[in-house]
């Protein structure tokens, strides 16, 4: 069990800070404009990457995390951080 | 690849009476290879005189039809998956950046995000447009066959989505059906339903279902985009190749 609680964050942090993270987090990324920001710089990196430089693999991963910016907000929904 | 089965004193091929043949051939495995290939067959031809098409062989022809069918097959049902997404955004069904009320700029965003996986390929396909010349034999031949597998798979994923779509709203999230679900659920409290919000629930599911009809002529639309960049690259060659004849002529 001992290498399992290396994994607890609640070893590290209290609930309350732990929590609050999340809400910084979705306060802060993925809500309002960094997120906008952020969600066109990823999506542009992936056209760059994937047409212009045929990168394919790294076009499509950059494209996942336009798409986490993008819709990331409503994760926070389902895990309850956002209300 | 290929190598040359005559060698001539130039080190290149055509120009005087070597040939370019196809040793064994490596497997097709992935649009990369396609296009690599596609591209030094058309550089074999610029070089030195046009290869027969014979060259090309049935095992080869139906190697590069499947490269096409299933870059068309997999960029769509990708699309496909974020359609509908998209379209809840457009009606305010989904929040996009934490809003339910998407600008312009929010909803350019989902727009390109969706139909990044056909626009990338689409454009990245587009690139054997320019090898496509009047001279060229077996380059054509490719090029042909990447764009029937290409059409096939982009024409069978439309089919497919667009009657998967309208069963979804025909059959599927019916109002019948959603309550029948729904009811059994928030008896049991599950997934966070209750009496108090269970009609909220029901009208954002019967308000959503509309989106996968618009989102089926929407995956028609991308369908046809990814067909119509590279066509109209490989038209565009045509018709510069065509007016380089004319003026050579004069």
């Amino acid at each position: 069990m001992s290498f399992l609680d290396f994994f607890n964050p609640f070893k590290y942090f209290d609930v309350n800070t732990y929590e609050h993270f999340f809400v910084w987090l979705f306060a802060t990324l993925f809500n309002g404009w960094l997120a906008r920001v952020l969600g066109f710089l990823f999506l542009i990196l992936a056209y760059w990457f994937w047409i212009r430089r045929e990168q394919m693999a790294r076009g499509i991963g950059f494209l996942i995390m336009a798409f986490i910016m993008g819709y990331g907000w409503v994760l926070f929904r389902l895990i309850g951080v956002a209300k | 690849m290929s190598g040359k089965a005559s060698t001539n004193s130039s080190g290149k091929s055509g120009r005087d009476g070597g040939i370019y043949l196809p040793q064994t051939p490596e497997k097709i495995k992935n649009l990369f290879d396609a296009i690599s290939e596609i591209e030094f067959y058309a550089g074999a031809e610029e070089e030195g005189e046009s290869i027969t098409s014979k060259f090309f062989t049935v095992k080869q022809k139906i190697q590069f039809m499947e490269v096409g069918f299933k870059a068309a097959f997999i960029s769509g049902l990708i699309t496909a998956l974020l359609s509908p997404i998209m379209v809840g955004v457009f009606e305010n069904l989904i929040p996009v950046f934490g809003s339910y009320n998407p600008t312009i700029v929010d909803q350019f965003y989902v727009f390109l995000l969706t139909i990044g996986f056909s626009l990338g390929y689409g454009v990245f396909i587009a690139r054997v447009g320019k090898c496509y010349s009047k001279d060229y034999s077996i380059t054509k031949s490719m090029v042909n066959n990447l764009m029937i597998g290409l059409t096939t798979g982009a024409l069978l994923k439309a089919a497919f989505i667009f009657i998967l779509f309208h069963f979804i709203y025909f059959s599927i999230l019916t109002p019948e059906n959603v309550m029948s679900w729904l009811i059994p659920l928030t008896k049991k409290e599950l997934l966070g339903l209750s009496y108090s919000n269970i009609e909220k629930v029901y009208y954002w599911i019967m308000e959503f279902r509309k989106t996968f009809i618009t989102a089926a002529w929407f995956v028609v639309f991308t369908s046809l985009l990814l067909v119509a960049i590279p066509s109209i690259k490989i038209l565009t060659t045509v018709i510069k190749d065509r007016r380089k004849k004319q003026v050579e002529n004069l």
